[in-house]
C-alpha cells in the first residue's frame, strides 16, 4: 500500500434482504430480490462505488426452525438464497475491484473440491477470492447431510483445521501429499495457482475452539461484539493467541459486524428505526423471542412487564443477558423486549448520523476493538447505499478509508499481502500445532 | 414452449483440448462463439483445471442464450450441496442449466478424495440414481407459488407450499427442505454419457439426455429401440429422453489416421456431407440431435458453424432458440410441473 496510515477494511453483507427481520417489506427493498441476480448486481456495484474491501454472504445449508410452528418462519425473509460460491462466481464476472467472499461449511463440503472451486472464483475473478469457513452450529443443516445430531465442536473445529491446512497445501499449485485424521490426499489442483496464490480465509466464533482455529487458520475475523468493551477484550484474546502458530498480530484483521440505521439527522435515523420495528408483526417478535433462547411469554400481555421465567438454555449470548438487564432496568414489556431482540442489534448497532457512525466506527478502530468492520444494512439495498453515500465520505475525510482501489486482489485489498506468505503447518493428530 | 409443432434438432457442443481448462477467458469466449454460433447448450466436461460448476456460473451471468451443462462426480458431491448450487446457476441464468451427473470419477481423482469410500461400478451407477432422485426431489421442495411475500400483512410464505423431503435410502439421508426457490425449469436437464447398460438404465429411469455413442446409423436406431424399451419400464414417455450422439466432426480431406476406440464417431468431409449425415440420423428418428466434440478454440467452433448449421438450417431441421428459451425449451421438454401439484392434480382427478 503506498499510504502509511493504517486505514480501515470495510466489507458489506449482503446475504437476505437485510438484516433487520422485517427487511422485506420496507418500500425500498424488492420482496423477491433474495432469488433475484439483478439485486446482487446491483448490491455488488454499491459495494465497488463505497470502495469496500469485499462482499460477503453468510450461510448455512438448511431453512432452519421450519419444525417450530411457534417460530414464525413464515413472516421471515431468510428463508430462500442462492448458494454463494455460485452467486459470487456470476457476480465475479461483471465486478473488477470488489472482494468476493462466499461461506462454506467445512463440515459438509470436501476440501479438494472447495479448494478447486475457490481457485476457480480466484482466477475468474482475478484474485478476489476469499473463504469464509465455518463448521456448522446448526442441526437442520446436520440433517440434510445425513446426520441425526451435531458433531460435537471439538471434532467440527478439528477437521476445519485440517480442511483450512489441505487448502493450503493445494492452492499455491503444490503437490499434496496428506493423511490425517479427516483427510487423505495425494496430488495437486491441476490449475495454476490464482492469482493471489493464497486464499484470505475468514471465520467467526466466540468459544475456545473457535478461537483457537482463528488464530491458526484464519485471516480476518468477522467479530459479533455488541459493546466496545466486549470488543476490546476479543480482539485481545484472539491476537494474542497468534504468537502460538508464530503469527505476528497484524496478520490477522478483526472486523465485527456493525448495522447503522442512518439519517442526516438524529431525529430521520430514529424515525427509520422505529418505522423498521412497527413492521414487526406480534407472532414475530414472540417467535423470535424463542429462537433466540428466551423464555416462552406467549399467553402474556404483550403490553404488561415482561415476567420472570427460567431460561430455556441453548444459544448463549451476550447480547442475552444485556436485553435483560435492560428490560429490568427500564421496566420494558414484552413488545419492547422483541423489539429490542427483532432489531437485530447482536452485534454493534448505531441509530444516528453519519458523523455518529463514523465516531463509533474510529474509536472501536483507534482503541484496540476493531481492524475494520463488516457492514450489515439493516435493509437492501437501501441502508446500503445510506452507508455509501453518507458515511463512507465520512470515513474518507478522516483518513480512514481509501479514495480508490489502490490494489489489484482482496489480499491487497486487506493488507495482507506482504505478511502473509509463509506456508502453514499441517495439524498432526499427535501434535498441538 | 408453446407453439412448436415440428421437431427441431438440438446441437451441443462438447470441447476437449490438451492441458485442461487454465484460464477462464479462453472459456468465456468459447462459450460466446458457441452461443452466437447457435448451439443450444455447451457441456462442460470435467477437464482438469478451473471447475466447471463455478465456470458455469459465470458463464451463465455472461451469455444470454446458450445452456450450460457442467459435469459433476456423483462419488465426490453431496445431493443437498449440488442440489442449491445447480439451482442457483438456474435463476442467475434464466433456466439455462443443466448438470451432467458421472456415477464413476475418473480415476485420477481417487486419490484427491481418499477418505471417501470407494464404491463397484454397479453400486456406484445405484448411488448415482439415488443421488439424481434426491436431488430432483429436493428441487420440487417449495411449490412454485409458495412465495406471497405481501408487505401488507407481513406474510412471507404459504405453510402449506413447501414439502419435508425426509429421504431415507441406502446411500443417502437428506431431511430438506431446499433452501433455494425451486428452479425456473422446475427439474433441470440431466446428462448421462452412455456406452454401458448401466448408464442406459441410469438414463431411463432419470436422464433427459443422452450422450450415446453408437458407431454407425444402425445402431443408433438400435440404440432408440433399446431406450424406448427401457423409458417404458421406467414408467416414462419415449420423449422424455432425448438421444443426442456424440459427434466428431473431420472437416475436409480425409485424414490419415481417425481416432479409434470408443468415443465420439468421426464423421468426415465436407460441411454439407457432415450435415447431410446429420439430418439423416435426425429424420430417421434415431437421433433427437447431437453433442459435437470439437477442439477448445473459438476458430475451430466458427469452422464448424459456419459451415455446417447454415445446411442444417436450409435443410429445415434446426433453427436458433428465441431468446428467452430455457434449456428444456431448447431440448423441447417444456417447463417440468412439481411432483406435488402431479399428485394434487391425480387426487382431484
Amino acid at each position: 500500500m503506498s499510504s502509511t496510515k493504517r486505514q480501515l477494511s470495510l466489507g458489506l453483507s449482503i446475504a437476505n434482504l437485510g438484516y433487520h427481520y422485517a427487511a422485506w417489506r420496507h418500500p425500498g427493498v424488492p420482496a423477491d430480490g433474495n432469488m433475484d441476480f439483478r439485486h446482487f448486481v446491483h448490491c455488488a456495484k454499491l459495494a465497488e462505488r463505497g470502495l469496500f474491501d469485499l462482499i460477503f454472504l453468510a450461510d448455512s445449508s438448511a431453512v432452519r426452525d421450519l419444525d417450530r410452528p411457534a417460530i414464525a418462519r413464515d413472516m421471515e425473509h431468510q428463508i430462500v438464497k442462492h448458494e454463494p460460491t455460485a452467486l459470487l462466481a456470476a457476480l465475479a464476472a461483471v465486478t473488477r475491484h470488489v472482494g468476493l467472499v462466499p461461506t462454506a461449511s467445512a463440515t459438509y463440503n470436501e476440501p479438494y473440491n472447495l479448494t478447486r472451486t475457490l481457485c476457480t472464483l480466484d482466477h475468474i475473478s482475478g484474485g478476489r477470492a476469499g473463504w469464509n469457513m465455518v463448521t456448522g452450529f446448526s442441526i437442520d443443516e446436520a440433517r440434510n447431510f445425513g446426520l441425526d445430531k451435531l458433531h460435537d465442536s471439538d471434532t467440527r473445529h478439528a477437521r476445519a483445521a485440517e480442511f483450512a491446512a489441505v487448502l493450503r497445501g493445494l492452492e499455491d499449485g503444490g503437490t499434496l501429499d496428506h493423511a490425517g485424521p479427516h483427510f487423505r490426499l495425494r496430488g495437486s489442483l491441476d490449475m495454476a495457482p490464482g492469482p493471489q496464490r493464497r486464499i484470505p480465509i475468514f471465520t467467526a466464533g466466540t468459544s475456545d475452539n473457535a478461537e483457537e482455529l482463528a488464530a491458526r487458520s484464519a485471516d480476518v475475523v468477522y467479530g459479533g461484539q455488541p459493546t466496545i468493551e466486549t470488543a476490546r477484550a476479543y480482539y485481545a484474546s484472539v491476537k494474542g493467541r497468534l504468537a502460538k502458530y508464530g503469527r505476528s498480530p497484524d496478520e490477522l484483521k478483526m472486523m465485527p459486524g456493525i448495522m447503522a440505521f442512518i439519517g442526516r439527522t438524529k431525529q430521520e435515523a430514529q424515525d427509520k428505526f422505529d418505522r423498521m420495528q412497527e413492521l414487526i408483526e406480534p407472532r414475530l417478535g414472540l417467535g423470535l423471542l424463542t429462537v433466540s433462547s428466551f423464555p416462552d411469554y406467549t399467553g402474556y400481555d404483550l403490553d404488561g412487564p415482561v415476567p420472570e421465567l427460567p431460561m430455556p438454555g441453548g444459544r448463549k449470548s451476550e447480547f442475552i443477558d444485556i436485553a435483560l438487564d435492560k428490560v429490568r432496568r427500564e421496566n420494558l414489556s414484552i413488545r419492547q423486549l422483541y423489539e429490542l431482540v427483532s432489531g437485530g442489534f447482536w452485534h454493534l448497532g448505531v441509530v444516528g448520523t453519519p458523523t455518529m457512525v463514523a465516531d463509533v466506527m474510529e474509536e472501536w478502530f483507534t482503541t484496540g476493538a476493531a481492524d475494520g468492520f463488516n457492514i450489515q444494512p439493516p435493509c437492501i439495498p437501501v441502508d446500503a447505499e445510506d452507508f455509501v453515500e453518507l458515511v463512507v465520505p465520512e470515513l474518507q475525510r478522516r483518513g480512514l478509508f481509501r479514495t480508490r482501489y489502490e490494489g489489484n486482489t482482496l489480499s491487497d485489498h486487506l493488507g495482507l499481502h506482504q505478511t502473509q506468505q509463509r506456508a502453514m503447518p499441517l495439524p498432526m493428530p499427535a501434535a498441538g500445532a | 414452449m408453446s407453439g412448436v409443432t415440428s421437431r427441431r434438432m438440438t446441437l451441443g457442443l462438447a470441447l476437449s483440448g490438451p492441458g485442461g481448462v487454465t484460464k477462464f477467458r479462453n472459456m468465456l469466449a468459447s462459450a460466446q462463439m458457441a452461443e452466437g454460433c447457435g448451439f443450444d447448450f455447451l457441456w462442460l466436461t470435467d477437464r482438469p483445471g478451473l471447475d466447471p460448476i463455478t465456470m458455469a456460473a459465470a458463464l451463465a451471468a455472461t451469455t444470454q442464450r446458450i445452456g450450460l451443462i457442467p459435469s459433476c462426480a456423483a462419488p465426490y458431491h453431496r445431493p443437498y450441496n449440488l442440489a442449491r448450487r445447480l439451482a442457483s446457476i438456474d435463476h442467475i441464468s434464466r433456466g439455462r442449466m443443466g448438470w451432467m451427473l458421472q456415477p464413476v470419477a475418473d480415476a485420477a481423482l481417487a486419490s484427491k478424495f481418499g477418505n471417501l469410500p470407494l464404491a463397484d461400478v454397479a453400486t456406484a451407477h445405484a448411488v448415482a440414481a439415488e443421488f439424481a432422485g434426491v436431488v430432483a426431489a429436493l428441487w420440487d421442495s417449495w411449490d412454485d407459488d409458495a412465495f406471497i411475500r405481501d408487505k401488507a400483512s407481513g406474510l412471507y410464505f404459504d405453510r402449506a407450499k413447501f414439502h419435508w423431503l425426509d429421504h431415507q435410502g441406502a446411500a443417502f439421508k437428506v431431511r430438506g427442505p431446499l433452501d433455494t426457490a425451486r428452479p425456473p425449469q422446475g427439474l433441470l436437464p440431466l446428462l448421462i454419457a452412455g456406452g454401458s447398460a448401466l448408464a442406459e438404465q441410469l438414463a431411463a429411469g432419470q436422464g433427459e439426455i443422452l450422450h450415446g455413442l453408437p458407431a454407425d446409423l444402425r445402431a443408433a436406431q438400435g440404440e432408440r429401440a433399446v431406450m424406448s424399451r427401457r423409458l417404458e419400464q421406467a414408467g416414462r414417455a419415449p420423449a422424455a429422453l432425448r438421444m443426442l450422439p456424440g459427434i466428431l466432426p473431420i472437416l475436409g480431406r480425409t485424414p490419415t489416421a481417425l481416432p479409434s476406440g470408443p468415443g465420439p464417431l468421426p464423421v468426415l468431409g465436407t460441411p454439407e456431407a457432415i450435415a447431410g449425415t446429420l439430418c439423416e440420423w435426425f429424420d430417421s428418428g434415431a437421433a433427437d440431435g447431437f453433442i459435437i466434440h470439437l477442439p477448445d478454440t473459438a476458430d475451430a467452433i466458427e469452422a464448424f458453424a459456419a459451415g455446417v448449421i447454415p445446411v442444417l438450417q436450409r435443410h429445415g431441421a434446426w433453427q436458433p432458440s428465441p431468446l428467452g428459451a430455457t434449456l428444456r425449451d431448447m431440448l423441447g421438454l417444456g417447463h417440468a410441473p412439481s411432483r406435488y401439484a402431479e399428485q394434487a392434480a391425480q387426487a382431484v382427478a
